[in-house]
């Protein structure tokens, strides 16, 4: 499904009565099977902007419209969140069913879809562990095997390999390129990370700081399927320079705005 | 890549140096006496000493035996009040008491703390209400409780039951207020529906903590029961402790306490034992 962001702010009230204005008027579109990275300073609002789009809170003004049939069996969107997000009281193969077990799906096809999914994550043998008895990296398959079991429409990633040790980060990044390449999936993915964004999307955009607009939309020139290997591309570092210079102003000025106290 | 290393430089003879190197002192393992007393069975030796010195000073004279008869006179009064078939009729009383207080209480304060948690409404309604109650010392409106329902085992079960209602409303509350908030927005992400996050998300990540409250419950029924009975009550264990005291017959009083304390200890150990089976995984987070 197309996602169309169409001039949606987000604010909210500050302790003084004031209003904070978190996302301005934001417009951007998101094609059907396309791979999104959004990058912006920290605090700029790209959590305020995958709770929209995740259907969690509602925009203050404008609207995001999902546009094309339905196609996926499951809801329109799921998050991949930066801790997970597991309920520490399930085995790893019930936190996948999760959302099998929402829509009402039987047990033993829920077995068999968390199952499958696990497979493809290489985590099938931990499918009885409760979260807590496995490493972050892990954790993070199963909160990927999750929303993918759950069939959305979309799915939104929220930093998602924010919170594991660098070396697991790009073991998880090349596996994410490779699930993404069977199920084509439209992903909107949030990080932090210029490399990431490279070497995952086919479009980056770029947030400004608060009140977050689109600063501008890079289309990443590299083919798929992709391995590790475009970061020898002398495109890369060239991409990966002009985005820095696009960030570098914004997340001082956040910094400075952090430091004052306006959060 | 050669396995050429970096040079390094010799230690010149005179250079001030720190070391820090093995001390078999910091590293030892615990030794058997500690094993021995930190085992099950072992726990037991320190309550068998004291034990031991009050009977030995008790025979020897150096405790006054009218105040504290030796342990194993007490021993014997239990035996007696068992064998003349006072004490059972008398436990099973209590026993009874405890429980009904105990449900009486915990049943709806579960239910409202678990409604409180959910309710900004209900909560901003109820919680004047409790604060305004919960430090009232209980045993202060057992007279009222007299006067409402006579006398007998009801004003106590009753008090029993509140005593137990508060800790176990405001863990319940506690708990569903501390359900991970994350948890909940996976679940609306994924399609859930109030009465789904209620039940799968809610309650159980709540359960932990309804529970530590329902044990602090066990516990304070039995003081309720224990506290009604010296005051207000012809029958149970409580009612014999008070009658053992007044009459001066120590050993009785003593040996009626132990069946108090087995109560407690018997409380106690059951619902721990439930809470490490069914909430091993508390110990670890999301």
């Amino acid at each position: 499904m197309r996602i169309e962001i169409d001039n949606v702010a987000k604010g909210y009230p500050r302790a003084d009565g004031s209003r904070l204005s978190v996302v301005g008027s934001l417009s951007t579109t998101i094609e059907a099977q396309e791979f999104v990275c959004v990058i912006g300073p920290s605090g700029c609002g790209k959590s305020t902007l995958l709770g929209l789009l995740g259907g969690l809170r509602r925009p203050d003004d404008g609207e995001i419209r999902f546009v094309g049939e339905r196609t996926a069996a499951g809801p329109l969107t799921s998050i991949v969140w930066q801790d997970y997000a597991l309920i520490p009281w399930r085995s790893i193969a019930d936190n996948v069913g999760f959302g099998l077990e929402l829509r009402g799906v039987p047990a033993a096809r829920r077995r068999e879809v968390a199952r499958e999914h696990l497979t493809m994550m290489g985590i099938e043998a931990f499918a009885d562990n409760k979260p807590h008895e496995l490493s972050g990296g892990m954790r993070q398959r199963a909160g990927i095997a999750r929303a993918l079991a759950s069939d959305p429409e979309v799915l939104l990633m929220d930093e998602p390999f924010a919170a594991v040790d660098a070396q697991t980060r790009t073991l998880l990044q090349d596996e994410l390129l490779q699930v993404w390449s069977k199920h084509r999936k439209t992903v909107l993915f949030i990080t932090h990370s210029i490399e990431e964004a490279l070497l995952l999307a086919d479009r980056i955009i770029v947030l400004g700081p608060r009140p977050t607009r689109v600063v501008e939309e890079i289309r990443v020139p590299f083919p798929r399927p992709r391995t590790r290997d475009v970061e020898l591309d002398p495109r890369f570092t060239e991409l990966k320079r002009h985005l820095w210079a696009q960030l570098r102003d914004a997340t001082l000025a956040a910094e400075w705005a952090e430091a004052k106290g306006d959060r | 890549m050669s396995e050429q290393s970096v040079p390094t430089r010799e230690r010149a003879p005179d250079e001030p140096v720190v070391r820090y190197a093995v001390d078999p002192r910091a590293e030892r393992p615990p030794g058997r006496g500690f094993k021995l007393l930190s085992s099950g069975l072992g726990s037991m030796v320190p309550v068998v000493v004291v034990l031991a010195l009050w009977q030995g000073g008790s025979m020897a004279g150096l405790i006054d035996k009218t105040f504290f008869p030796a342990p194993s006179e007490c021993v014997q009064a239990l035996v007696e009040l068992f064998s003349s078939g006072e004490l059972l009729p008398n436990v099973g009383i209590t026993a009874q008491r405890i429980l009904l207080g105990f449900l009486l209480g915990v049943i709806p304060a579960t239910l409202l703390g678990i409604a409180m948690g959910r309710s900004r409404w209900v909560r901003v309604l109820i919680d004047p209400l409790i604060a305004i109650t919960y430090p009232i010392p209980v045993v202060a409106i057992l007279p009222l409780l007299l006067v409402i329902f006579g006398t007998g085992g009801r004003p106590i079960v009753v008090l029993a039951g509140i005593i137990s209602f508060f800790p176990a409303v405001v863990n319940a509350m506690s708990g569903v207020l501390q359900v991970d908030e994350r948890l909940i927005l996976m679940a609306r992400n994924l399609g859930a529906g109030r009465q789904q996050i209620l039940w799968k998300i809610v309650l159980p990540g709540a359960l932990p903590s309804i529970f530590a409250g329902i044990r602090l419950a066990a516990g304070l029924a039995l003081l309720g029961t224990i506290a009604g009975e010296f005051l207000a009550a012809s029958d149970g264990v409580g009612s014999m402790t008070w009658r053992y005291w007044q009459i001066y017959q120590i050993d009785n009083m003593y040996a009626t306490l132990a069946v108090i304390a087995a109560m407690g200890f018997f409380l106690t150990t059951v619902t721990l034992r439930v809470q490490r089976r069914f909430f091993s995984w508390t110990e670890g987070q999301s």
